[in-house]
């Protein structure tokens, strides 16, 4: 999984993916996978390099704007963030 | 020196008391040789309590918006638009099906002062972080919105007790049903529990500039706003009473976002 990661650098050339396998709460009642290129064109996939990018950096993304929407001000107002869980299960 | 038993509760369930007087009965020495379950057999008005998991309320958490006007009114009061699972619908839902039951009730308690109360031996407020959970409570004001109360049940105010408490408050010492069965110092102070989303946070922000991500099947994010920035718009997450408010004063929100997909797509991705 890392290695394909380090195959793209941040920011995937500007491909970005939505992946909501189950119906989503945020945004509410949305399924599906949706993938854009750098021109917010959507297209049908991604590249496997591009689309393992594409999941990290979308969960990131979706997390920032909602913090967004909600006020709290990263820039000013956020020392730290503190991440407990896994990223994948081991099952 | 004294000993602080906290604890957190699913937040949203609730708990239907027709009397206290067993629950009393906890602080007496000669009941260790019993259960829990035989010394309050007799207690409840409704065996069965509704959790976070029931989606039957939708025409209910209609009816609450309404009441207020719309979804927009209603996460400005109570910091969550109206929820199948949250405990104001669900009261709402036995009040209606099950007038009998209600009448009968003479305390509704969240899940989290369910558990303060038996650890007490006598009836324990609502904390405020977790009662935030029930889109009854005015999250900004710290007391019960009256009108969300009105819709959902008759004289509500009085089954789930005017008093509301600030997280963290210790209520009281241990009972003795403890003390003799479990041998637990008596001089133990009961802090009032909370629901277990609040507590999560608690235990990993230290402070209000932290943001706290769990990664699991869904992904939650959960973190500080002063109840001056509350967002104009409502959207599909959660506010509450922060739980590192300890008084009226440090008027601090605790935002809870909740992403369906997480590791499972993750999972698709990178194994």
């Amino acid at each position: 999984m890392s290695e394909l990661i380090g195959k793209t650098s941040p920011s995937n050339n500007g491909f970005i993916g939505f992946f909501y396998d189950d119906p989503e709460i945020l945004p509410q009642n949305i399924q599906g996978r949706f993938y854009f290129d750098s021109n917010d064109q959507q297209i049908d996939d991604l590249q496997a390099a591009n689309k393992a990018r594409a999941v990290l950096e979308g969960q990131c993304l979706a997390k920032r704007l909602y913090l967004k929407k909600a006020n709290v001000d990263l820039t000013n107002n956020v020392d730290r963030i503190v991440i407990t869980g896994k990223i994948i299960s081991t099952v | 020196m004294p000993l602080i038993y906290p604890g957190c509760g699913q937040q949203h369930g609730s708990v239907y008391w027709k009397n206290h007087s067993e629950l009393e009965n906890l602080k007496n020495a000669d009941s260790k040789s019993s259960s829990l379950v035989d010394l309050l057999q007799s207690s409840f008005s409704r065996i069965d309590c509704p959790i976070w998991m029931d989606s039957s309320t939708t025409d209910e958490c209609q009816l609450i918006e309404k009441t207020v006007g719309n979804a927009q009114n209603l996460f400005q009061i109570t910091g969550s638009k109206a929820y199948e699972r949250f405990t104001g619908s669900q009261i709402m839902k036995i009040a209606k099906k099950t007038p009998e039951v209600y009448q009968q009730t003479e305390r509704i308690q969240l899940i989290s002062n369910f558990l303060t109360s038996i650890l007490l031996g006598q009836y324990a407020p609502i904390d405020l972080s977790d009662g935030s959970g029930m889109n009854l409570l005015d999250i900004r004001q710290h007391q019960w919105s009256k009108q969300c109360l009105n819709a959902c049940g008759n004289d509500l105010e009085k089954k789930l007790s005017e008093k509301l408490v600030y997280p963290r408050t210790a209520l009281g010492t241990i009972a003795k049903y403890f003390v003799e069965k479990y041998g637990f110092n008596n001089q133990c102070q009961i802090v009032s529990c909370t629901g277990d989303n609040p507590s999560s946070y608690y235990a990993l922000a230290s402070d209000p500039k932290t943001v706290v991500i769990s990664l699991g099947t869904s992904d939650t994010v959960m973190a500080a706003i002063p109840a001056s920035a509350m967002p104009k718009e409502a959207f599909d997450g959660h506010l509450l009473v922060n739980p590192l408010t300890a008084n009226p004063e440090s008027n601090l929100l605790m935002l809870l976002l909740c992403f369906k997909n997480g590791s499972l797509v993750r999972e698709r991705m990178y194994s």
